[in-house]
């Protein structure tokens, strides 16, 4: 019968294949030395008496001093203008770098420049997108990321979906998408003295995320 | 007390407030779709000559880089060579040469009850996210790896096996390689044209043929199961459509009408085939029962009615009919009841295509969203897409003649046959869904009228 072809048969591989126990390199490939934060100096334990009273005591005090700090800071300088060349950000002030921690609304030009460093390289160099998928609009990704001070990936979560969907799924294949994408850019290399900004941050990737 | 309290709140809400604003917010909504790298190393080989087990792999490669959707690492930037399936790579080699995937496999020969078979085995790393990617195998259930196996001539379905379950891990769609291409192969002058019934696999190889060019036949169609065949032939002078049996290689006219009956396409339940009957110069779709052999008539409508295609939900169908002065596209339900229209009011057949130009051939995608058609508009012909109320047209293709698109069985791609110019030989074509990776598929000889099977078992 030169038209049918033999049936193929599907094996159950769980069954043949023995689960991996994964070998260890007797050669380890180079690598250099993780850069850690400087570990900060821990206070000398000094068990309190009355650990309530003690803590609130002590949030008044750092209130005050707060508030006393705030008064002798001067008006803030002018941001540097964003388009400064890229080397730029390593010689970026640490003064200003602080100020990008005051938050909402105050966002720094390096907090910006850090952003669009870090877009530029998903979107160009280690993510593929999701317009190839079925309703595209409807596979966006979220998740949290930190990031050690050498730019390696310290933690990398889900947060939105909060877990990859089992099975084969346009979403399943987004949310590998998205995490490859995150995992493939690193090492992020961005200025170390602005690593506060950046040790955490939260990834959106999906059509739905388009800023209005 | 209180007011210590109070400050403490106040600080902790203070706190908690800075933290979750100072955390970059890092949005990227599109980036341009850029193909997945993924590294194929030669398959292993247990027990069969090398040649065999690069042949396969060599295939999964083909197949996956036909897709566009995927850039195949060159060999000679391997780092790491001592693979093997049990084992996991080490991902730091892999991660240099930037490959996101990588694919690693065997082929060995086994023994069962005396028989010589051929079986495949593959396992696929994240090399980024340092995992093992887990296929789902064909009962729904997570496994480490796939493995299939069957007679050492059919070895080219093993690759397009593997192909298929790493096109799916890697897009989240079923895949498409291990199929078949139904088609019209055409050779000889134009004046004394010989077309004959072809079937190939969907890369083109094994290409054989069915009839033997004495009668000419056209719009061959395959039934869901891809164990029959419906097409249109000349035998006995008059155009009748038969079905084409592949198991027992045999043929029979379906129906016993009076006139001319063309253009047939089988339900998506396999169960009747719709066609067009001719009659004193008009023609109306039918659908035949293919157990009871009954006709039912669908439209009744002095216009030409043809092309019918059924939704893959079998409640309603799509053809092409000039009943508004040019041909368009036009959707009924299949029990003739009448529905509401996207243009407004109700009707039994809705017209949804009202660009300029003429509209024919249109085939209902297998995911339900889309229609197919050919379009002629301005001196040119396009294969385009649209929505099924009507919406969203995307002409995909512009020739001199792109004609009779079909889809492959996961909805992804399209394939057509063109012919580049007047008076040149025509060619199969597909392009993808989005309208990137137009590709000729190597024939033999001139084809045309191509369509597409499901997934074979």
């Amino acid at each position: 019968m030169p038209s049918t072809a033999a049936p193929i048969a599907e094996e159950d591989p769980e069954d043949l294949l023995p689960d991996f126990e994964e070998e260890k390199d007797t050669e380890e490939p180079e690598e250099t030395p993780e850069e850690k934060p400087e570990p900060k100096p821990k206070p000398a334990p000094k068990p309190p008496a009355d650990p309530l009273a003690d803590f609130l005591n002590q949030s008044e005090t750092t209130f005050k001093s707060e508030i006393e700090t705030r008064k002798k800071q001067p008006e803030p300088k002018p941001l540097p203008v964003v388009d400064k060349p890229k080397t730029a950000l390593k010689d970026a002030p640490k003064p200003v770098a602080r100020e990008t921690r005051r938050g909402a609304g105050a966002r720094t030009a390096n907090t910006a420049r850090i952003e669009s460093l870090i877009v530029s390289r998903i979107r160009n160099e280690c993510w593929a997108g999701v317009d190839d998928l079925p309703y595209p609009e409807t596979l966006n990704v979220k998740m949290k990321l930190e990031v050690n001070l050498n730019g390696t990936v310290a933690d990398l979560r889900l947060i939105s979906p909060t877990r990859r969907p089992l099975g084969n799924s346009p979403m399943g294949t987004a949310v590998d998408r998205a995490l490859r994408a995150v995992n493939k850019c690193a090492p992020y290399r961005l200025p170390k003295e602005d690593y506060d900004q950046w040790k955490e941050m939260n990834i959106y990737l999906g059509l739905g995320f388009t800023k209005k | 007390m209180l007011r210590k309290l109070l400050i403490a709140l106040t600080l902790g809400l203070m706190s908690s407030w800075t933290m979750a604003f100072a955390q970059l917010e890092i949005v990227v909504d599109r980036a341009d779709l850029k193909p997945t790298p993924i590294a194929i190393p030669d398959f292993e080989a247990i027990g069969v000559d090398l040649a065999t087990a690069a042949e396969i792999s060599s295939i999964v490669k083909a197949d996956l880089e036909s897709t566009g959707l995927f850039t195949v690492t060159d060999e000679s930037a391997f780092i790491q060579k001592d693979l093997n399936i049990e084992v996991a790579p080490r991902f730091a080699d892999w991660k240099i040469i930037k490959t996101d995937a990588l694919v690693v496999g065997s082929v060995e020969q086994i023994t069962r009850d005396g028989n010589p078979l051929l079986r495949g085995s593959v396992r696929m790393w994240d090399v980024y996210g340092e995992e093992l990617m887990r296929f789902e195998d064909s009962s729904g259930r997570q496994v480490s790896g796939r493995r299939f196996t069957t007679t050492p001539e059919d070895l080219r379905r093993i690759a397009h096996k593997i192909s298929d379950a790493i096109y799916t891990r890697l897009t989240g769609e079923s895949g498409y390689f291990d199929t078949r291409i139904v088609y019209i192969a055409e050779n000889g002058p134009k004046n004394e044209r010989v077309k004959r019934l072809a079937i190939m696999d969907a890369d083109g190889a094994n290409v054989k043929y069915l009839t033997s060019g004495k009668f000419t036949v056209l719009t061959p169609r395959f039934s869901p199961e891809a164990q029959q065949i419906t097409y249109m032939s000349y035998e006995g002078g008059m155009p009748r459509v038969y079905l084409y049996d592949l198991r027992r290689a045999r043929q029979e006219v379906l129906g016993n009408f009076r006139s001319m009956t063309f253009a047939p396409r089988f339900s998506r339940d396999g169960q009747s085939v719709l066609l067009t009957q001719a009659t004193n110069g008009n023609s109306d779709i039918y659908v035949m029962d293919l157990q009871t052999r009954e006709n039912r008539r669908l439209t009744d409508h002095p216009a030409i009615d043809t092309s019918p295609s059924m939704s893959p939900d079998g409640r309603q169908v799509v053809f092409n009919s000039d009943r508004g002065g040019s041909p368009q596209l036009y959707i009924m339900n299949t029990d003739g009841s009448p529905r509401t229209c996207p243009s407004g009011g109700r009707d039994v057949a809705c017209r949804i295509t009202f660009g300029s130009g003429r509209y024919s051939t249109p085939v209902w995608s297998p995911r339900g969203d889309l229609i197919a058609f050919t379009k002629q508009t301005r001196g040119k012909f396009h294969i385009g897409v649209i929505g099924i109320d009507g919406s969203g047209e995307r002409l995909l293709t512009e020739s001199y003649l792109d004609e009779g698109p079909d889809w492959s069985p996961n909805g992804r791609v399209i394939t057509f046959f063109r012919e580049r110019a007047p008076g040149a030989s025509p060619n199969l074509w597909s392009v993808d869904l989005t309208g990137r990776n137009l590709r000729r598929l190597r024939t033999p000889t001139d084809a045309s009228d191509p369509a597409w099977s499901p997934l074979l078992e």
